[in-house]
């Protein structure tokens, strides 16, 4: 079934394969260009893949078997077959966690996306000081973690923040940005998007130069106006760029945790809304010496990540275009 | 260009086959050490200069990883089949370790071993690191709570400064005449984020306890623990102490070297930068009395893997670490109280404008009492930490709160007794 | 005229709250520990010790970490371009059994939180005889399923008719591989450099646990000490943070002009 889904990707990518059916005696002749062109095409990816199933799958599947198993982590694991799983799911507090990491994924991700397109498209132009410009958007992606938890939390202090201190002069209300678990979530969301904007930004600077200026050039001999050029020509043809810059946002943003350690740390109480399933994954796996819970709740994780990915994919050739 | 950056990735890649086939050759016996705190370093180095007079032939490699990360680093290599010979151990984690046998026995090398005597250290730490009655961890420093206070803001508010008749009523009137509201200045930390320092000491101080002598059973619902509590909520709700949030947000000790909290109940080790930021402004009190006296006793010990090669060497290595010169180098690196108590009065030079005896009577019998702990420490407290700071950050029962947490601890307790 | 003035305030407004961190990061590295410790904290330092820089070389090895960070780095990176760049190729351009279900297969080594797979990769690591070695720190990082994806989909946006007049002309796969993907796609191959060395010098979790030496120690975990148990050295860890940083400055300074150099795509798409 996943095969039959994915092809219509290829189907679009590929003349090769729409043609296949067309005729028997081309399809011999394919089947043995084909065999010296997948060698190739193996021997090309081997290396990668080999290094990935060593370093990755291989102790992905590792972890997948813990799940069956109940496992400090340090002796030996007992099987205990579904238990983990079918605890987790009667666990309030894990389910509210995945619903908490899906809505900080479904705010962040085209958050971070639109804004960092609106930058790149900006920083793509010709004008003075541009390289200035583009480093000093880029200096969130380099700062070190330690320093950008270290601002954020005295930016939201509530009794010494500079955001409850300007606030203060213009007589607003000063509310507690990481402790008022209505708005806390939001507080973590507006700092994940400063984080990621950066990269987002090279990425679409990266996809912009694909771009070839004829287009612009008759677009300006028929009198389009700038926003109209770029809804018509700049950001359809950058659609394969923004779509890889979806698909990872998503995979990364629906594994968060090392922001939200770094934001709250691990001796307070985190409130309710922050807890995402990474970071329940990490409570269950070093702090309380249970690993195989934590696999469970990974690789169920996994799963979800999966399934929206390969939607994702068959879903792109509504707007993903990646020939001119 | 692209020639050298492919010659490049030939190089590497041939340098990484040949690695893989050569292996190390039998050099020197290495025996590998893992802590977090780089500012025993000397000390330590030190106790492995003695330790290599003994054996010229081993090679001592010694790992600080950052406390923050470093169980996550501990289980991962103990997880993974290895993991350093000799290491670091603290209170909420010992039992994990030793009852799942992932760190060996002492007992058996202290009953051959004459040099090493069990009754020379803190009995509370000595207490802390034994399963019945059997050593597993080797105590090297231990750290117990006083009262420290900012003599300018006693001094500005006209208030004598704290000494040991002081109660928990004093806390409250002294503490009240200290707030100065326009200077953001608080009078006495009355801590819910952080507990050896904060309520753990009120709980025994009113007759609780946390967890009983048994480990089976939460002491959080009693009513000498909910008094504790309610002592805490009335100094936040008077003022005199910052709230619950905004000890979360800054910490109180931040507040303290800032000038603007008068008293703080802090650990030894907190004396090195507390004296930095105050100078001959920081007075220590010994922990006001409740319905009795009583103050927290943490410390940290050597433990051996139980994977460990050469465990003679080991031992000896542990033994050096410990030894009488071993304790007298961290009490005169001023870092913390050595836990061999003869060496105590060295450490008491380390800062000479401070009454840092406070501190070493808070360790004596009667006084000083054990941090709690029994095998899934680090899952009760996890359950305390959030219930308590929710309930004060929310501002619902604490009561309610500590019956929750009585009820968690309870079954965590029972599971333990049933594995 | 007037539509660049309103670009530049735009585009200075966006950038000053990008910048704020890093002011702040320069200006702690510069204050004195008990400074750092004032609440309400100070903006301005009352007094600039530039002393901090000097103290983070003499109480650390900082040269021997530069060292080592710099050769994680360029280890990790060298391969990395050249090994996904070689399978995206595949992906992007070959047809072949198994295509799409390996292309998940690789895609799903993103989807695994890094926090299940550190135990068994010990273990792994321990089997090779890797651990406290350079090996532990490059070669598990010369992989990227991140850049396999990044350069596919670049690839894919490349014409073909490109690589089509190449076969006529008897290239072989690698050869239009070496001689026609590889220079149309120098944007990409830059982005996926600009990643991969920052991801590589910023790394700290893997170096922290992977490694125990001082000889192994990288630039991340080397200021990660200033953090003590109870209390941290703020001055130091930025100071060694700036320093950390300004490598990776320089980085971005030189590469980014590639990044918008523009491909002359070869008689296609006009």
């Amino acid at each position: 079934m996943l095969h039959t889904f994915m092809e219509g990707e290829v189907n679009l990518n590929s003349a090769i394969v729409s043609k296949k059916s067309k005729s028997k005696a081309r399809v011999k002749n394919k089947k043995k260009k084909f065999s010296r062109e997948a060698m190739w095409a193996y021997l090309f990816i081997a290396p990668t893949f080999l290094g990935l199933a060593v370093f990755y799958m291989f102790p992905a599947v590792a972890s997948f078997v813990l799940s069956f198993t109940r496992w400090d982590g340090m002796t030996a694991p007992v099987f205990v077959g579904l238990e983990n799983v079918i605890t987790l799911f009667q666990d309030s507090s894990f389910i509210r966690a995945i619903i908490n990491t899906v809505i900080f994924t479904a705010i962040s991700v085209p958050l971070s996306a639109g804004i960092a397109t609106c930058i790149a498209v900006m920083l793509n132009q010709k004008i003075k000081g541009m390289v200035f410009y583009r480093t000093l958007y880029f200096l969130p992606v380099v700062t070190m973690p330690v320093a950008v938890g270290m601002v954020w939390k005295w930016l939201y202090n509530t009794d010494y923040g500079l955001i409850n201190y300007v606030l203060g002069i213009f007589n607003l209300p000063q509310p507690s940005w990481l402790f008022d678990p209505n708005i806390a979530l939001i507080s973590v969301i507006v700092v994940y998007v400063w984080m990621t904007v950066g990269n987002n930004v090279i990425l679409i600077l990266a996809g912009l130069q694909g771009v070839s200026k004829s287009y612009y050039e008759a677009a300006q001999i028929d009198g389009a106006s700038k926003l109209r050029q770029f809804f018509s020509i700049t950001l359809p043809l950058i659609t394969p760029t923004l779509f890889f810059v979806f698909i990872t946002g998503m995979i990364s943003s629906l594994q968060v945790f090392d922001l939200i350690f770094i934001m709250i740390g691990d001796s307070t109480a985190l409130l309710e809304p922050l807890r995402t399933v990474v970071y329940a994954v990490y409570e269950y796996g070093f702090e309380y010496s249970q690993m195989g819970m934590a696999s469970a709740q990974a690789f169920i994780l996994f799963l979800a990540i999966l399934a929206i990915t390969i939607i994702q994919f068959v879903f792109q050739k509504k707007w993903v275009h990646y020939d001119g | 260009m692209k020639k050298i950056v492919f010659s490049i990735f030939i190089l590497m890649v041939a340098a990484f086959l040949t690695a893989c086939s050569s292996g190390s050759s039998a050099e020197k016996k290495v025996i590998e050490v893992a802590l977090w705190d780089e500012n025993v370093k000397g000390a330590v180095d030190a106790s492995i200069e003695a330790f290599n007079e003994i054996h010229p032939d081993v090679e001592v490699k010694v790992t600080y990883t950052p406390y923050a990360n470093y169980w996550t680093k501990l289980k991962t290599s103990l997880g993974g089949g290895s993991g350093p010979d000799v290491f670091w151990m603290n209170g909420p984690n010992f039992y994990r370790y030793s009852t799942d046998g992932l760190i060996k026995n002492l007992e058996p090398f202290i009953v051959e071993d004459d040099e090493f005597n069990k009754d020379a250290y803190v009995p509370a730490v000595v207490d802390m690191y034994s399963v019945e009655d059997e050593l597993y961890a080797a105590p090297y420093f231990t750290d117990s709570v006083g009262l420290y206070y900012n003599k300018q803001l006693f001094d500005e508010a006209g208030v004598d400064y704290p000494d040991e008749t002081w109660t928990w009523e004093d806390i409250e009137t002294e503490g009240a005449k200290l707030v100065n509201p326009d200077e953001g200045v608080f009078g006495y930390a009355a801590h819910t984020t952080v507990n050896q320092q904060g309520y753990y000491n009120l709980i025994h101080q009113a007759g609780g306890f946390m967890i009983n002598e048994d480990k089976t059973e939460s002491g959080f619902d009693s009513p000498e623990a909910k008094e504790a509590f309610a002592f805490i909520k009335d100094l936040i709700d008077k003022g005199i102490s910052p709230s619950t949030q905004n000890q979360i947000e800054t910490e109180s000790k931040q507040l303290f070297m800032s000038n603007k909290l008068a008293m703080i109940p802090a650990i030894s080790v907190n004396t090195p930068e507390f004296y930095e930021a105050l100078g001959e402004n920081l007075g220590v009190a010994p922990l006001p009395k409740g319905k009795q006296a009583a103050s927290i006793v943490h410390g940290i010990g050597w433990a051996m893997n139980e994977k460990v090669e050469d465990e003679e060497v080991a031992w000896d290595l542990i033994k050096s670490l410990t030894s009488e010169q071993a304790n007298k180098d961290i009490a005169e690196s001023g870092f913390s109280i050595p836990a061999m108590q003869s060496t105590g009065e060295i450490w008491l030079g380390s800062v000479p404008s401070l009454d840092l005896q406070v501190f070493l009577d808070a360790q004596e019998e009667g006084v000083g009492v054990a941090y709690p702990i029994s095998e899934r420490t680090t899952e009760w407290q996890d359950i305390e930490t959030k219930e308590i700071q929710g309930a004060f950050l929310e501002d619902t029962s604490i009561d309610e709160a500590l019956d929750r947490v009585a009820e968690g601890m309870n079954k965590i307790l029972e599971e333990e007794n049933n594995e | 005229m007037k539509m660049k003035l309103g670009n530049h305030i735009l585009l200075i407004v966006g950038a000053f709250i990008m910048i704020v961190p890093f002011l702040w990061m320069v200006l702690t590295s510069l204050k004195s520990f008990t400074e750092t410790m004032q609440v309400p904290p100070t903006i301005w330092p009352n007094e600039l010790k530039f002393e901090n820089y000097l103290n983070v070389f003499q109480s650390v090895d900082f040269l021997k970490y530069y060292v080592n960070t710099i050769l994680l780095t360029l280890g990790r990176t060298l391969a990395q371009l050249f090994l996904c760049s070689l399978a995206a190729y595949a992906f992007a351009r070959l047809e072949f059994p198994g295509k799409n279900i390996i292309f998940i297969l690789v895609l799903s080594v993103l989807m695994v939180p890094m926090q299940v797979i550190l135990i068994p990769n010990y273990g792994i690591l321990t089997q090779l005889g890797w651990i406290d070695t350079f090996y532990a720190l490059i070669v598990p990082g010369m992989f990227s399923a991140f850049g396999v994806f990044l350069l596919r989909q670049f690839f894919m946006g490349i014409p073909k008719e490109i690589d089509e007049a190449a076969k006529i002309d008897g290239c072989s796969f690698f050869g239009i591989y070496w001689r026609v993907i590889l220079p149309n796609a120098t944007p990409a191959l830059i982005a996926l450099g600009i990643f991969t060395i920052l991801s590589s010098w910023n790394d700290f979790l893997w170096p922290l646990i992977m490694t125990s030496s001082e000889d192994m120690r990288v630039l991340s975990v080397g200021i990660a000490t200033f953090q003590g148990q109870y209390s941290t050295d703020y001055p130091l860890l930025m100071a060694g943070a700036v320093m950390s940083t300004i490598p990776m400055l320089i980085m971005f300074i030189l590469l980014q002009k590639y990044l918008v150099a523009g491909i002359a795509l070869q008689g296609a798409r006009k």
